[in-house]
């Protein structure tokens, strides 16, 4: 709600609301290392204009990202990916490299994660971002997750964003409610707010629905 | 802009392709022999589903005790009851066995609210453990219900704890990770193992 009224104060920027559905399949290779492959999905549906918000469908892109990780210790992990987007008829390769760990608390997790990831597209220069996200699993009935149960995920991430020479920057505010389904199923739907270009004075604000699968086939 | 739906269709085609292919590639054999040992599931079940018998054990070992959530779990060993509540301040999960035996009892400690004399034997074994960092410390009791109740004609848990279920970060084994360490209240490991964080998809990989 705060973010639609925010939208409607100000259509001086961009501002757009829009879909996000994913899916990840992830599987255990041995006690080490874990494939995960995951498949996401980007709809603008409506856009800011001057007295409010108009229905705007478009479909933006679509990715497919093979992820290869490696358990360091309990909390810790390393993790390798490439991502294939499909943007209108055009490609777009991205190699990320991550590391994360995760610190368990009293009754919630608390995850950090710090990835960097090169972007190549025909025609443009290679985009460079630092990333780092902050996230805090809570659940929502009892100390740990169960199944049945429900869980809340509050995250925050911050990027820096380098093409040539120009150096953006990105945040991302994130909130998501979980429920585990079984021990190989989670189900999760929030929304994944997004802030860029106010380094480079194109300010846009777009707000995502995710609707979110994790499997374990 | 019919052009640009054949290619966004075409796409999810090729994408749709190579997620089956993926899920080929997944055979039966490749699921690590541990993940499939290690099955474990909890589920919140109503007090009525409880054996009468770890009820009475509960009303008896600590007394006036409301608010109590019952679960199931269920594992490759077996299927227990667990009983979790605030008491005092206190967090407690007091564990029985499916005929509704107890198992065990755990209440949360603050270590910085530990009396001194239990501090000083497990502090000696923590200072031997490079890079120890303290997570979370569980006083333990084990045995029969008629054992742990005071003598004194007065029903409750008898307060001396019988062993320490240590959660904490530090090298081990020569692998830094979290582990969790039965500790004697002279400080005598007993048991120790690592602490697996699982199902963190959701949170590393989105």
């Amino acid at each position: 709600m705060l973010i639609l009224a925010q939208i409607s104060l100000s259509a001086q920027t961009e501002q757009s609301l829009g879909l996000l559905p994913q899916v990840t399949m992830s599987r255990s290779i041995n006690e080490q290392w874990s494939v995960a492959l995951q498949l996401e999905s980007m709809q603008r549906t409506h856009q800011a204009v001057e007295d409010g918000l108009s229905s705007d469908y478009l479909y933006i892109r679509t990715d497919i990202t093979p992820i290869l990780s490696y358990r360091m210790s309990s909390g810790e992990s390393l993790a390798i990916g490439y991502m294939h987007r499909f943007v209108n008829g055009k490609d777009v390769h991205r190699t990320l490299q991550q590391y994360a760990w995760v610190q368990p608390k009293e009754g919630y997790r608390i995850a950090h994660r710090l990835r960097s990831d090169q972007t190549l597209r025909k025609g443009a220069s290679p985009i460079i971002r630092m990333r780092y996200r902050i996230s805090f699993d809570i659940p929502l009935e009892g100390m740990s997750q169960n199944t049945g149960e429900f869980y809340l995920v509050p995250a925050m991430e911050q990027l820096i964003i380098g093409q040539s020479d120009i150096l953006d920057g990105e945040t991302r505010f994130l909130l998501r409610l979980g429920r585990t389904l079984s021990v190989k199923t989670k189900v999760e739907i929030g929304l994944d707010h997004r802030f860029d270009g106010y380094l480079v004075e194109e300010e846009r604000h777009r707000s995502w629905l995710i609707l979110a699968l994790f499997l374990k086939p | 802009m019919r052009q640009a739906r054949l290619k966004s269709s075409g796409h999810m085609c090729l994408a749709s392709l190579i997620l089956i292919l993926f899920l080929l590639t997944l055979s039966p054999c490749s699921m690590s022999a541990q993940e499939e040992a290690k099955f474990e599931l909890e589920e919140r079940v109503s007090h009525l589903e409880v054996p009468e018998i770890a009820k009475d054990s509960l009303c008896l070992l600590i007394p006036s005790t409301t608010r109590i959530r019952w679960y199931k779990d269920i594992s490759h060993i077996g299927q227990t009851y667990e009983a979790k509540f605030k008491h005092e301040g206190s967090r407690y999960s007091v564990e029985f066995d499916s005929l509704g035996h107890l198992a065990d009892i755990e209440v949360e400690l603050s270590w910085k609210h530990m009396q001194a004399s239990e501090k000083t034997a497990l502090n000696r074994s923590f200072s031997s453990i490079q890079g120890f960092k303290l997570q979370r410390i569980q006083a333990q009791w084990t045995g029969r219900v008629i054992d742990l109740t005071r003598r004194d004609g007065s029903n409750g848990l008898i307060p001396k704890a019988m062993a320490y279920e240590v959660e904490f970060k530090g090298e081990m084994n020569e692998r830094f990770a979290y582990w969790e360490g039965l500790f004697t209240p002279e400080g005598e490991l007993l048991d120790l193992k690592e602490v697996l964080l699982k199902d963190v998809e959701n949170l590393n990989l989105n």
